[in-house]
């Protein structure tokens, strides 16, 4: 059974479709990446996946249980699915230590101590152990990341979200931060993330989704995908990445 | 280099030598001005004699101390209900939940009231009204009511500015915090409210000096405090005086006041954030 499954989901703003009839099955332990132009709707899919937007159509599924479903609470449902964001979002009041420890102390109510001990093997096993009392101000933005992935990670949860998590990074920061992703995806995490690193979709994921105007047009192996794409659309943006410099 | 980092040395040392002769000059000539040309106005003596009377000053102060006192605990027992009330009110106004549309409609209109009506005539209304529905002693104390009218009126200024400061958090705060499990209550309480109340400490600042000074309004339904004793003063010996000593009195309290929080939000600027710009 997958992990996650999206049944025909659609999502607009207004009168603007962003999401039109998306079918995704994920598997547990698999590694997709979502890729396609900016609009393409590859942000909000992530975001409807975490209940942070309501659906309009279609279902959402975590190990077969329907989570789409109108007036079910989201709150134990995002602390199985944990996001992260492409501008890190810490928060800036709190020390490293305290960002990671909210949600396990208030949501899980796990008592500190353990979540503080908790919260330094995360550190350390990501190389952020000096970091702990800093705030996020005085953090370059790959450690920033690196803590927002340690944040998510201490609630725990089934799968992981991540939306461009390098897009705000300079290219040199890049690298420590995708590491992480790689040793996540390595130790059977879950996980499903919009990216424009087309390198690491190819080299890390299962299953790559390209996305345009809402729709999965093209999705498969990330071999096929990036190399032969199926239909014009797909070829036209892969052209254009690779065009960029950045395949 | 090394000889280019000692000259880079001596050029901010002469800035900083420079700046400061600039202001002690500046300030020197203000001072000049203001001594050689105010005792040179015509009617200067008359007014040295009775708004800066040495004997009267020494006369009233301690006098008007004591009933500084009354203002003082005024200012500190309104000070919590104020917050309460203002948090409530804000977090009310921007809660999102239709459930509470009523109690959304009720903020709004509170503050609508409470700010379009000066301070002044809550203070009659409130104090001269509501004892007048005969309650018993202490309930029908002006003491109270004058309080009451106080906190109600600053409460719709301070939620506004609460309101400002909520407002004020990006969107992607609640967004993480309610990705990692928090709920609504949780979000408001651990993530938006420290980041919004750190925000808005200088204008509430404000708000509370201003509280401390309209506390004095309470004496125009009856309680003795410094400005009523001021007044007292004033006419017992006919001389103006003991008003410029009120007002020393409340420079006493105002002015650490807000010198202390300027400390505290620069302290706590520096702990949390990375190197500033010059």
């Amino acid at each position: 059974m997958s992990k996650i499954s999206l049944r025909n989901v659609s999502k607009s703003f207004g009168s603007h479709t962003v999401l039109d009839g998306v079918s995704l099955d994920i598997g547990t332990g698999q590694c997709v990446s979502l890729i396609g132009p900016s609009g393409s709707g590859k942000s909000t899919l992530l975001r409807c996946i975490n209940l942070l937007e309501p659906i309009d159509g279609g279902q959402i599924f975590l190990d077969g249980t329907d989570i789409s479903e109108p007036g079910l609470d989201a709150n134990p449902v995002r602390r199985r699915i944990g996001m992260v964001f492409q501008s890190y979002n810490l928060f800036p009041h709190m020390s490293v230590l305290q960002n990671i420890t909210l949600s396990p102390i208030r949501a899980l109510g796990v008592d500190k101590q353990s979540a503080n001990a908790r919260a330094l093997d995360l550190l350390e096993r990501f190389g952020l152990a000096d970091k702990a009392g800093s705030y996020p101000d005085q953090l370059s933005g790959g450690q920033q990341q690196r803590v927002a992935i340690v944040r998510a990670l201490a609630v725990e949860p089934e799968a992981l979200l991540l939306d461009e998590i390098t897009s705000a990074l300079d290219p040199e920061l890049v690298g420590e931060v995708l590491d992480v992703v790689r040793e996540l995806k390595q130790s059977g995490m879950t996980l499903v993330l919009a990216t424009h690193e087309m390198g690491f979709a190819r080299d890390t994921s299962d299953v790559v989704c390209v996305l345009d105007g809402g729709r999965i047009i093209e999705m498969g192996h990330p071999r096929d995908v990036l190399s032969a794409p199926q239909s014009e659309r797909a070829q036209q943006f892969l052209q254009r990445i690779i065009r960029s410099g950045r395949m | 280099m090394n000889d280019s980092a000692s000259r880079r040395a001596d050029y901010e040392k002469s800035r900083r030598r420079r700046s400061l002769l600039v202001a002690m000059a500046s300030s020197a000539v203000v001072i000049a001005l203001v001594v050689v040309l105010v005792p040179r106005m015509p009617r200067w003596d008359r007014v040295h004699e009775s708004f800066f009377n040495g004997e009267r000053f020494a006369d009233s102060f301690p006098r008007l101390l004591d009933a500084f006192v009354l203002d003082v605990k005024i200012f500190f027992w309104s000070i919590p209900f104020i917050v309460v009330l203002a948090l409530l009110v804000a977090t009310t106004r921007n809660s999102r939940s239709p459930v509470l549309f009523p109690l959304r409609a009720l903020a709004i209109a509170y503050t609508d009231i409470m700010r379009g009506v000066p301070v002044i005539l809550w203070i009659y209304l409130i104090g001269f009204g509501v004892p007048g529905l005969g309650m018993e002693r202490p309930w029908n104390s002006p003491l109270i009511w004058g309080s009451v009218a106080l906190v109600l009126t600053y409460a719709s200024y301070v939620s506004e500015v609460f309101r400002a400061g909520i407002e004020s958090v990006h969107e992607s705060q609640r967004a993480a915090s309610r990705s990692l499990g928090l709920s609504t209550a949780q979000t408001m309480r651990f993530v938006v409210l420290p980041q919004a109340i750190r925000r808005v400490v200088p204008p509430l600042m404000n708000d509370l000096v201003s509280l401390q000074k309209d506390v004095a309004l309470v004496s125009l339904i009856g309680p003795i405090e410094i400005l009523r004793q001021a007044g007292v003063d004033k006419s017992k010996f006919a001389n103006f005086t003991p008003y410029v000593a009120a007002a020393v009195v409340f420079l006493l309290i105002t002015i650490p006041l807000t010198r202390t929080t300027d400390w505290l939000v620069e302290r706590e600027r520096r702990r949390t954030s990375g190197t500033r710009v010059r």
